[in-house]
């Protein structure tokens, strides 16, 4: 690791702590298969798994406070965990549920949905999914019309959730709902729905792979108490952006990136296919994973961003996201006629034949789209700009 | 974790550089080297800050230079900070002390004298060995032969370092009065004042020869690595100072009945401008954090990687600021220009962009 002789005592303690459970918990098939995975997103039934492991030593939920049942990492250990996780090539964790609602619900949550919500969360028996996208309001998510309409002390909801990441496994949903019929952000509000409720049916979208990621979620006449909503009504924007602030900046990738690069570049060795350009592609896309990494942590663990830092999030997303397609299109370099075909790696119903790697390029295309798209993370971050900048 | 935050003496150096630069902001556009700046720049301890303390200097790690080239850049277009103090002062500091060394040591560090590295090939990278002068015995006399085609500052130095093959040894560098060389002015596109130096048959007193302990290849060679990384620095410095015109000057032009600030595209330019630049100033960090914990030579590898990229990328992110300030952007007025220009030098310097990426690319996995 980068940064490892900087370490204090108690860091380098932490660190060697998290990697000698990575030696006796990780066991070879699974990281075989996380490596072998078809997308960027993280795999509901290996990353549960892996939460299983994790969770003896609550570092499922590291950097949750202790006094909400977390392990109460700092930033910098809950850093070196994230960092070798990825590195050493463990399961990425599902986050709907532990990284975005859980610290929501702990900041906006009365003290009944937080004794509601988090338990069930932390013990692994709660799945949940994100539904924030319609079919009318992708960029534009203050334009969402999927209504609950009050009803003395109960909600009726209507509309469609869509996008929406492993519905299919959830058993909980947060949704982004309007209250009032006008189009302010005030008339947002913010609800913890349960799926089992009637009303609730999901229905499977496949990407242009055969897989099964995202699905449709459909609300008819949907009714659900006052301990669904969350932090009150209007208050739904407020929520929600500190949530896709959660989603955009708090992951750290840099070691997933690092293990990723690292095995495309063995692959392309092995394959013979380094030539002059592959090999000047290869040192490009280590000297800008090697800033990235830098940035993660300059940025988005140490806050050292400056006058940018208010655009921390937007920048790590922005980069990320930019390199991990590069990386996957370079896998295009090494490929012959045979990728077109599958490579007897086992598929799930639905899935198309073609090797993981090349999946995953096709799958990781979204990247740039999810979590507020690319172009919409500029516009973020020329706000920062701006303010920091904009007057002489 | 230290050395994962900035220390105090960083900060403190950041701010008084940048208090400078405010000041001197106004003349920031003079054309020439003016010496009162240089004394102000020395008697700030801004030359001492990274030489050792057993040579005047106050003992900092060398990364500290960078911080100060990174500052110093967007006001000070004519100080050769960069070069002076990797390819001057850090190489008189590391050389063992005597009386010509000391003497000019004292005036380099209070910005009353000036050194010039004299040395060979100036296409081949910096941190081989490139000697410019041939040295051979003539009864007791060394008789210096020779010809270093680019001194940098050649032209400000009162001294020169004359980078020497003798017949016993591979390199020995001598430092000898620029009054008794031949000196020719070779001005340079950033105003910089160079010189190609010459000798035949030059005879150079023995006292004139510097030890050092380290070696002179090795000596020479963490030169060249200083200057590279603080090269580096200066050059996101001027970056960091071209997109901030740029943002203030969108903000203050007219088209179309609106500020053009208002155009996404135009804000979305400026957007990859600064993720373009924060990978700079990440890979800067990089290189410092290297540097402090390796030494000069082991971070070679990392210093390589921020130079290259900020020749390679920092070329994009100038002409960006160029084209969005449209034609006046080419005019001799514009602070732009002349930052555009020593950017330029600076990309060609201290080991080319293609030298130092090449040099990523064979030692990035070692
Ligand atoms: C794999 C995947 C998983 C997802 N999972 C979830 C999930 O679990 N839950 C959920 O709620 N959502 C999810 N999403 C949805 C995601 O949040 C949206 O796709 C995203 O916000 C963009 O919305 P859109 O797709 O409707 O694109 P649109 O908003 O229609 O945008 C189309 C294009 O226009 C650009 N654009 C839009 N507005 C602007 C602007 N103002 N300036 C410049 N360019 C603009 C966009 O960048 C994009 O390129 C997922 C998406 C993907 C691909």
């Amino acid at each position: 690791m980068l940064i490892e002789s900087a370490l204090g005592d108690a860091e380098r303690a932490f660190l060697a702590e998290v990697r000698a459970f990575l030696a006796a918990e990780l066991d070879p098939a699974l990281v075989a298969a996380e490596d072998a995975q078809r997308s960027f997103i993280a795999d509901h039934e290996r990353g549960n798994r892996w939460i299983d492991r994790l969770r003896r030593r609550r570092w499922h939920v590291g950097h949750w406070p202790a006094a909400h049942g977390g392990a109460g990492l700092t930033p910098m250990e809950n850093y070196l965990l994230q960092y070798e996780q990825g590195l050493h090539g463990a399961p990425a964790a599902p986050p709907m549920g532990l990284a975005y609602v859980g610290p929501t619900v702990i900041r906006f949550g009365t003290e009944a949905q937080r004794a509601a919500v988090l338990p069930p969360l932390i013990a692994g028996e709660d799945h949940w999914c994100q539904g924030f996208s319609e079919p009318g309001a992708g960029s534009d998510l203050a334009r969402v019309q999927t209504f609950a309409e009050r009803r003395g002390e109960r909600y009726v909801i209507n509309g469609s959730k869509i996008w929406t990441t492993d519905a299919q496994h959830a058993n909980k949903i947060f949704v982004l709902l309007r209250t009032r019929r006008d189009d302010s952000r005030e008339a947002l509000s913010f609800f913890l729905v349960d799926m089992a409720t009637p009303g609730v049916t999901v229905r499977p979208l496949r990407m242009l792979t055969g897989d099964h990621e995202f699905n449709q979620v459909f609300f008819d006449d949907v009714e659900v108490g006052p301990e669904a909503l969350l932090a009150g009504e209007g208050q739904g924007w407020a929520v929600a952006r500190f949530l896709l602030e959660i989603e955009r900046g708090s992951f750290v990738f840099g070691g997933r990136l690092r293990r990723r690069l690292a095995r495309l570049e063995a692959r392309l060795r092995a394959a013979g296919r380094v030539d002059a350009q592959v090999e000047h592609a290869l040192a490009r896309l280590d000297r800008d994973l090697l800033a990235y990494e830098m940035t993660e942590l300059r940025l988005g663990t140490l806050a050292q961003g400056g006058a940018l830092q208010n655009a921390a999030a937007n920048l790590i997303k922005i980069d990320w996201t930019e390199l991990l397609v590069r990386m996957d299109e370079l896998g295009l370099a090494s490929a012959d006629p045979s990728a077109l075909c599958a490579d007897g790696a086992p598929l799930r119903e639905g899935e198309l034949g073609m090797p993981g790697w090349l999946a995953s390029r096709f799958n990781n295309l979204a990247a740039p789209i999810y979590g507020g798209s690319n172009e919409v993370q500029r516009n973020l971050v020329f706000r920062t700009l701006r303010q920091a900048w904009g007057s002489a | 974790m230290s050395r994962l935050h900035p220390s105090e003496e960083r900060a403190a150096l950041e701010e008084s550089v940048r208090r400078w630069c405010e000041d001197r902001a106004t003349v920031a556009a003079e054309p020439r080297f003016v010496a009162e700046r240089w004394r102000e720049i020395a008697g700030f301890g801004w030359l001492a800050a990274v030489l050792e303390e057993s040579a005047g200097g106050l003992g900092l790690s060398p990364s500290h230079a960078s911080v100060i080239a990174e500052a110093l850049a967007p006001a000070a277009s004519q100080e050769p900070f960069a070069a002076q103090l990797a390819l001057g002062g850090w190489v008189l500091a590391r050389a063992r002390g005597g009386v010509a060394r000391d003497a000019l040591l004292e005036t380099w560090l209070a910005g009353e004298s000036l050194v010039a590295l004299a040395d060979g090939d100036p296409a081949a990278p910096p941190w081989t060995s490139r000697p410019a002068f041939w040295g051979r015995r003539v009864g007791g006399d060394l008789l210096l032969d020779g010809e270093a085609p680019l001194a940098l500052d050649g032209m400000l130095a009162s001294h020169c370092l004359l980078v020497v093959a003798d017949e016993r040894e591979a390199k020995a560098l001598y430092v000898l009065p620029a009054a008794a060389l031949e000196r020719v002015a070779r001005e340079a596109l950033d105003g910089r004042a160079h010189a190609s130096i010459r000798c035949a048959g030059l005879a150079a007193p023995d006292d004139a020869r510097l030890e050092f302990e380290a070696g002179t290849d090795a000596v020479l060679a963490e030169a060249a690595w200083l200057h590279a990384l603080c090269a580096a620095a200066e050059s996101v410095g001027l970056l960091r100072a071209m997109l901030r015109a740029s943002v203030v000057y969108l903000g203050q032009r007219e088209q179309f009945g609106r500020a053009l600030i208002e155009f996404q595209v135009l804000q979305h330019r400026l957007v990859d401008m600064t993720l373009t630049l924060t990978r700079l100033e990440s890979l800067l960090e990089v290189a410092r954090f290297k540097v402090d914990e390796l030494g000069l030579l082991a971070a070679s590898p990392w210093i390589a990687a921020a130079k290259a990229a900020t020749g390679e990328e920092g070329r994009a992110v100038a002409r960006a600021a160029v084209q969005l300030h449209g034609a006046i952007g080419l005019t001799a007025e514009l602070a732009l220009g002349r930052q555009l220009r020593r950017l330029t030098a600076l990309e060609l310097l201290a080991g080319t962009t293609a030298q130092h990426e090449a040099h990523w690319r064979a030692t990035r996995t070692a």
